[in-house]
């Protein structure tokens, strides 16, 4: 990573230079992520649920579809599955099929079931909505008042992750700093070097 | 975890020259992966906070490039499994104090990338733990709120960075036992016991 000099000091990419690239590419990515035009509220798209909205089945679904107009992006799916009385329903992993985003249910007893769903499509847009379904003879009630559950997510608004990045910042900083502010290493014969 | 002067037996094959000659530059090639890793997420952050974008659409840098690639929970794994190779591979290097602190690291990185782990067996089987909706993590079931990646991430930077400090900075007894180059050795003599 640096050679040896005629004066005995090794020479090469050293901490101002390494300070000043450091510099450039954050202004340059700073710059890059301001030209294009900033994402304002994305476009909702709508999206038709199977088992339709209203639809009273004989048998429970083994599966919930949304056929969408676009590319729905697995990992940033939610689909719930609430009951009139009781706790959500674990359904199976989103996934895609198509333009269609499938999540496998168990079997279902009869009851009125409320679909709650978000999904980012692959372009930017999302759809959101609630749909309902009846099993047997059990009556078709209002969907339930239920947002989908959201997982976890590798960045989110809540301020525990505000306090973490913060932290983050600052031992970001301090690692930069430890590298480029640590002495030269003088040539020594006897000293292994690195290369 | 002894900070006696205790001369250390040179090491041959991979491993001894990783930990000797080498160990200068492999540390420099693992702390820019750590520091583009950290870069992209405060890039994340950026985007959300600054620019007011939708959480979903704020995907660093790599993600405006590669969008699915962000969002993988092959990424993140496979993050974790970088961190966890490079911790260990370049652990023996370490003495003293330094090495008391990467071992924290390396320790923690081990638990965080067995939570990886099982968040993602969840997401390819689809059998989720505890009973919950969604893939879930052990850590969740303590602090529900809180973002596993960034969390794991976070504390295990934490110690990384002071065996870092400590590694450039050696007592002269450390140094004495010290196989590579990491700490020059004008600043081995001159700083104090």
């Amino acid at each position: 990573m640096t050679a040896a000099g005629q004066d005995g000091r090794r020479r090469g990419f050293g901490p101002r230079a390494a300070a000043v690239a450091v510099v450039l590419v954050t202004v340059v990515t700073a710059l890059w992520l301001r030209s294009p035009n900033p994402p304002g509220p994305a476009e909702t798209v709508a999206a038709v649920v199977v088992p339709a909205d209203g639809s009273r089945l004989p048998t429970g679904p083994t599966e919930v579809r949304l056929r969408l107009a676009g590319t729905p992006d697995p990992n940033e799916a939610h689909v719930s599955l609430t009951p009139a009385d009781g706790p959500q329903v674990p359904t199976g992993a989103s996934r895609r099929d198509g333009s269609d985003l499938v999540v496998s249910v168990p079997a279902l007893p009869q009851g009125s079931y409320t679909v709650a769903y978000h999904v980012w499509l692959t372009d930017g847009r999302q759809s959101t909505g609630r749909s309902v379904f009846a099993v047997g003879a059990a009556p078709l009630l209002p969907p339930a008042a239920v947002v989908p559950e959201a997982g976890h997510q590798h960045v989110g608004t809540d301020p525990l992750d505000g306090l973490l990045l913060v932290l983050d910042l600052v031992l970001l900083i301090a690692l930069s700093v430890l590298l480029l502010r640590r002495p030269r290493v003088a040539s020594d014969p006897e000293e292994p070097q690195d290369r | 975890m002894s900070n006696q002067a205790v001369p250390r037996p040179s090491r041959s094959g991979p491993l001894g020259r990783l930990n000797g000659p080498y160990h200068r530059t492999a540390l420099n090639l693992y702390m820019v992966v750590v520091l583009a890793h950290w870069a992209e997420h405060l890039v994340q952050a950026f985007q959300i906070w600054v620019l007011g974008w939708p959480v979903p659409q704020s995907r660093g840098v790599l993600g405006l490039a590669v969008p699915w690639l962000v969002t993988s929970e092959w990424l993140h794994y496979g993050y974790a499994i970088v961190m966890l190779i490079g911790l260990a591979l370049l652990r023996p290097g370490f003495v003293g104090r330094a090495r008391t602190w990467w071992t924290v690291a390396l320790a923690i990185q081990f638990w965080h990338h067995i939570e990886h782990l099982l968040l993602l067996l969840q997401a390819q089987t689809g059998h989720f733990l505890f009973d919950r909706p969604v893939p879930t993590s052990v850590l969740q079931l303590v602090f529900a709120r809180v973002e596993l990646h960034l969390f794991y991430n976070t504390i295990v930077f934490l110690p990384m960075v002071v065996a870092m400090y400590l590694h450039l900075r050696p007592t002269p007894a450390e140094q004495a036992t010290m196989a590579c180059t990491c700490a020059p050795r004008s600043v081995r003599a001159l700083t104090p016991a």
